[in-house]
């Protein structure tokens, strides 16, 4: 698989560097980039996705959802696929039941597309919310808490009509005291065999294990600015799925940030490295795909760097017990996004999310319908 | 002064918090090695608490470097101590001495990242037990020094001046500083350490309660005569990993260091091993 390189254009649409809320949410007459079908209230990509959220989630205009979503838009969560801007609306209530002061920053809007084919807008959240009512983390605990949130969202015509939903559900759960695998434990017990989520599950691990695989890597890194498609191609083959974890020494600035699922926030090479082995090591013959890449000059200035979005699918066998507890065996996969801001030929910060309790709870399953030949570790 | 730094110095000395706020983006963050406060309304929240905390408040010492993306301001907050901050905490009114030095990541000219130093001078009472038992850690991930196992740290005498400091602390070369230090909490000062002692000792003194302790240099201001580094410090204590920063301010003549100034948070770092590990 390809994906489109810079073509030059610089910033066309202004993101959200060095402009705060009010200004990146006030409406603005016209439209900076084509946008058929979408409210004339909307000049772009950016001001639509922070627009809409801000509407939604933070003036609580939920029924707005039933003109931002089309009726049928399939959203693929980790914890089990949904579909339709009814579901949308009833998961938004009970969440905002649960967390009514839930504030939405935004931190960054990664897009790529166009009009007739429709904006792939990847948004990452920083939430601030208090736990002040019941839901899926349990009854009340008034306790503050942040959390990391990416919705990559395909928008056609003033609605959004596939989204990939990622939140660092262990994270929550953490600063309320709970344990994320108490949490999994629940949940799988309540799984049902051929249920939605465990035949999406199987169906996910099928597509990777049927993705080609590449020879030995050994090309010098691109360029993150000038190539980022290739970039993160090169990435994922050599780092992530030949295991050349040494090179995250090329890709990384030696004062890179990682900021990875349960909140953890890994500092320099040797912790960020410890991490990709850790989740690399808790399941053997895993392997990723690339499902999507966007990326976005920070700025007008291109010494202030390059974020570049990346959705990707990872499956192998949990066995190993490095971050999810003692190898079940079970096979597992994990839909993932990441974002990095790229500046001077590396890495400087990265913001990778997946729900780990929905991992945890896939090594938990009683049934024996997915993954039991997916290639480990010699026993 | 830079706007920054002038909005704080309103903000902690009139209460007069909006300009402050206006230099930051909505987005911006506050950390301080254990804890992290996201949003201007949160880093607005703590700075009003910090002000709240004292009485008699004045601001002995301000200083401000930086233009470009990063900008510092180290300041020195003296008053009557009434309330807790951070792990300090005073049962009954006393004279106080706060230092902090705090690090602002810029787009546009607006903070979205403050990374702060802080250190008392005088200590109160402190709770670094109850401190670091509310704030749990993961487990430590990874190794410190990436791919060298073995291998010596190496200095490299072309390298630029900061990152032959960071290079001569990894290598444990600790004689090599200037005549004059004033160090984290006010230990040494330049009127008693002509001789750099101070220096070597606090470092020696570090390192021998943390032996894997690892530097590694974030950031760098160059201005004048003065270098100014944003560094971090990771290692483990009681088995827990911290990673700490530290800040730095050099006076500069001749291409060397003929005075240094470090600040340090004592306090994190005795909490980091009363941390508890998050459930499993």
């Amino acid at each position: 698989m390809t994906f489109p390189e810079p073509a030059g254009a610089g910033c066309t649409v202004p993101g959200l560097w060095g402009r705060d809320i009010a200004e990146a949410l006030a409406p603005r007459p016209g439209r900076n980039q084509p946008l058929r079908g979408f409210d004339q209230g909307y000049s772009d990509i950016v001001h639509y996705i922070l627009r809409c959220t801000h509407r939604i989630w933070e003036q609580k205009d939920l029924g707005l959802i039933a003109t931002h979503y089309s009726q049928d838009c399939p959203i693929w969560l980790l914890s089990g696929p949904a579909a339709g801007f009814a579901g949308v609306i009833a998961s938004t209530t009970c969440t905002l039941a649960a967390f009514p002061d839930r504030t939405l920053i935004g931190d960054a809007v990664i897009w790529s597309g166009n009009e007739r084919e429709g904006y792939l807008s990847s948004h990452r959240l920083t939430s601030t919310a208090t736990h002040h009512g019941a839901g899926e983390f349990g009854p009340p605990s008034g306790k503050a808490i942040q959390f990391l949130t990416i919705a990559d969202c395909l928008c056609r015509a003033n609605e959004i009509v596939e989204e990939w939903l990622v939140r660092d559900n262990s994270h929550i759960a953490l600063q309320l005291g709970l344990s994320p695998a108490g949490l999994a434990r629940a949940q799988a017990d309540a799984d049902t065999p051929g249920g939605a989520a465990a035949t999406w599950w199987a169906a996910e691990i099928d597509r990777v294990r049927a993705a080609p695989e590449t020879t030995f890597p050994d090309k010098p890194m691109p360029s993150p600015q000038a190539a980022p498609g290739r970039f993160a191609t090169w990435f994922f083959d050599t780092i992530i799925n030949h295991r050349r974890l040494g090179h995250a020494r090329t890709a990384y600035a030696a004062s890179a940030w990682l900021h990875a699922p349960g909140g953890r926030r890994l500092f320099g090479h040797g912790e960020i490295i410890g991490w990709l082995a850790a989740l690399l090591g808790s399941f053997g013959g895993a392997r990723a795909v690339i499902d999507h890449i966007a990326h976005q000059p920070v700025s007008e200035n291109p010494a202030d760097g390059t974020d570049i979005a990346v959705r990707w699918t990872m499956a192998g066998r949990h066995d190993g017990p490095a971050l999810y507890g003692p190898p079940s065996g079970r096979g597992v996969v994990i839909l993932g996004v990441t974002h990095w801001r790229v500046a001077q030929g590396r890495i400087t910060n990265e913001w990778t999310v997946f729900d780990e309790i929905a991992v945890l709870r896939q090594t938990m399953q009683n049934q024996t319908f997915q993954g039991q030949t997916f290639p480990g570790r010699p026993a | 002064m830079t706007d920054f730094a002038a909005a704080l110095r309103a903000a902690l000395l009139d209460g007069n918090l909006a300009p402050f706020a206006a230099t930051l983006l909505h987005r911006a963050q506050l950390e301080d090695g254990l804890s992290l406060a996201i949003g201007r309304d949160a880093i607005v929240a703590e700075t009003l608490a910090l002000a709240a905390a004292f009485s008699n408040r004045a601001l002995p010492g301000l200083v401000s470097f930086g233009s470009g993306r990063w900008r510092f301001v180290g300041l020195r907050l003296t008053g009557t101590l009434h309330g807790p901050v951070g792990p300090v905490v005073a049962l009954e009114p006393q004279p106080a001495t706060f230092i902090r030095h705090l690090w602002l990541d810029t787009e546009g000219g607006r903070g979205t990242r403050i990374i702060s130093v802080s250190g008392w001078a005088g200590l109160p009472g402190s709770q670094a037990e109850r401190w670091g038992a509310s704030h749990p850690a993961h487990r430590p991930l990874g190794e410190l020094r990436s791919g060298r196992a073995q291998l010596q740290a190496a200095t490299n005498a072309t390298a630029p001046l900061a990152d032959r400091i960071i290079a001569d602390l990894n290598a444990r070369t600790l004689n090599t500083g200037p005549a004059t230090w004033q160090g984290p909490d006010d230990h040494g000062s330049a009127e008693d350490d002509v001789t750099g002692d101070a220096r070597r000792d606090w470092w020696l003194s570090l390192f021998a309660r943390v032996p894997d302790a690892h530097l590694t240099l974030e950031a760098s201001i160059e201005e004048g005569s003065t270098l100014l580094l944003l560094w971090r410090l990771q290692g483990h204590i009681n088995s827990r990993r911290f990673n700490l920063p530290g800040s730095t301010i050099l006076g500069i003549a001749d291409g060397r260091a003929q005075s240094e100034t470090v600040a340090f948070d004592e306090l994190a770092l005795a909490a980091t091993a009363h941390r508890p590990f998050h459930p499993e």
